[in-house]
């Protein structure tokens, strides 16, 4: 009978290898990002910080140039302070997860699949066919999640967020994933170091002054490598780039009620409930 | 039932990984107050502490408890933990096992929206498989979760139905909680998590007391997945067996 279940153990975990299931207890890929590139995963906490900050305080407060401010010197002081560990958006935004449900799960599945595909370009043992194998576990993931986006047409983007500074550093940190996971996807483990150095410091050094621009499909535009290597879950990550943007647009209106209807109308647009 | 055992594990490993936050309150870990958000599907905690207690009676008790905790379907939670104790047999009398196993299904009933909390059931099914137990204990409670700008509050209420009770024993105390948790450090530093609560128990005892207790304690992130906690408690109304002050720590790893 030990026999017996010994044997539908191995069976079963081999079935659900086999159709691309991953076991909590064998992710030793997990947080690599974390572990073989603390100097970007700082920076990167920091504009996750910034995203679910800037979002709960578009909801609470609307989109003026006083938060605009206080947000944009906070974003700074997070740059500088460097956390270590990404944020809890329950606690970094409560009311977001409170009162729209849909859009929050959405950024929160979004955020962990980029995380997870960096993760599985960072692996120590990551060769073409391990990294393809787990973006795409990572995406067939993401897609069984209630949350996943739906593909609207591309709308044209708000180009005055492009006036704040926050949502200029914040497209700065979409820059900077893209620019990581093109250093990770276009290079052996032995290089990706020093590509992945230059890129935070070029960060460091842009975050000063960001472009005014508004180009929402960064991995598109800046990592080549990794959109030929990884089509599907580039169209997926600048999707959610785009949408965050939309939601940012939406959130722009000084009265409560407005702020509502837009994002339930962003949020309707690419499939959530509220 | 080895086999079935097997099965039931191996469902679990081949859930998908999710990830476990700061935020997912755990009861006893370290205050009796939880969150009424099942963590997510496909995340797993396992946990380990000490705790040291001290009673107005001098009967103290010290010990390590472990648990594990996963995710098995949306918006459901099961659990198991267990807790060995100095002084076991006194300890039984007053309904507090040593090395009993207390088996949990949280599950959501609401989630939280713009115009109500979020609410579940815990249910717990105390297995008497400790030293000087008297039959199995079940526990039902109502759970409710409010988040606000910069705090959460919770709040809970249950019965405890006792098995085999004995002579001069209830068969269903009552008990309820009422706490808040807040991030010391702002919405910019999530990694810290405080918390306080108001833990209500009517006494085992048939015409016992009410006992009112005081729970402080501090949640710390301090690797990527693991989570170190501490707790202080001290029950201010009561009878003469009450604690007179209660200290745990502990760490949480997640998978």
């Amino acid at each position: 009978m030990r026999r017996a279940a010994l044997l539908s153990m191995l069976v079963f975990g081999g079935a659900c290898a086999g159709a691309g299931i991953r076991f909590p207890f064998s992710s030793l890929h997990a947080h690599a990002v974390h572990r073989f590139f603390p100097d970007l995963e700082q920076r990167e906490n920091a504009v996750r910080y910034a995203r679910w900050n800037a979002l709960e305080s578009a909801w609470r407060h609307g989109v003026t140039p006083d938060r605009d401010r206080a947000l944009a010197a906070e974003f700074r002081e997070s740059i500088r302070r460097l956390p270590d560990f990404p944020p809890d958006p329950r606690l970094c935004a409560p009311r977001v997860a409170r009162d729209l449900p849909g859009i929050f799960g959405a950024l929160v599945a979004a955020e962990r699949f980029e995380g997870d595909v960096a993760d599985a370009l960072a692996a120590s043992d990551a060769t073409p066919e391990t990294s393809a194998s787990r973006v795409e576990r990572a995406l067939a993931r993401y897609r069984r999640s209630r949350f996943a986006l739906a593909s609207p047409p591309p709308r044209e983007l708000d180009a005055r967020l492009g006036e704040y500074a926050t949502a200029r550093m914040l497209l700065e940190g979409d820059w900077l994933f893209a620019h990581a996971a093109e250093d990770l996807a276009g290079s052996t483990w032995r290089d990706q170091r020093w590509r992945v150095r230059a890129t935070v410091d070029r960060y460091d050094r842009d975050i000063e002054t960001p472009p005014a621009s508004l180009e929402a499909s960064w991995y598109r535009s800046f990592a080549p490598t990794f959109t030929k290597a990884y089509e599907p879950a580039t169209e997926l990550i600048d999707r959610a780039t785009r949408f965050r943007i939309e939601v940012f647009a939406a959130l722009g209106a000084p009265d409560p009620a407005a702020r509502r209807t837009g994002a339930d109308a962003v949020a309707r647009r690419y499939g959530l409930s509220r | 039932m080895r086999f079935r055992a097997a099965v039931l594990i191996s469902l679990l490993a081949a859930a998908p990984i999710a990830a476990q936050e700061i935020s997912n309150l755990e009861s006893a870990r370290p205050v009796t107050m939880e969150d009424a958000v099942p963590i997510e599907v496909g995340a797993y905690s396992a946990s380990a502490d000490y705790a040291y207690a001290r009673r107005v009676d001098r009967v103290d008790y010290a010990g390590p408890a472990f648990s594990v905790v996963g995710g098995v379907l949306p918006g459901v939670e099961l659990g198991a933990e267990s807790r060995l104790l100095t002084n076991p047999r006194l300890n039984a009398r007053r309904g507090i096992g040593s090395g009993d196993l207390d088996v949990h299904v949280l599950g959501a009933l609401h989630r939280e929206s713009a115009s109500a909390p979020a609410l579940a059931v815990r249910v717990d099914a105390i297995l008497a498989t400790g030293f000087a137990s008297h039959g199995t204990n079940l526990v039902g409670e109502l759970i409710a979760t409010r988040s606000f700008e910069t705090f959460r509050l919770h709040g809970s209420a249950g019965l405890l139905y006792v098995g085999s009770p004995r002579i001069g024993q209830r068969d269903g105390p009552f008990f309820a909680t009422a706490g808040v948790d807040v991030r010391p450090f702002g919405a910019w530093r999530t990694d810290t998590l405080a918390m306080a609560d108001v833990v209500v128990r009517q006494s085992v005892n048939s015409g016992g007391k009410l006992s009112v207790g005081l729970e402080l304690g501090l949640k710390q992130r301090v690797g990527f997945r693991t989570f170190f906690y501490a707790g202080m408690a001290s029950e201010v109304v009561g009878e003469s067996d009450r604690l007179r002050y209660r200290g745990v720590l502990g760490l949480t790893h997640t998978f």
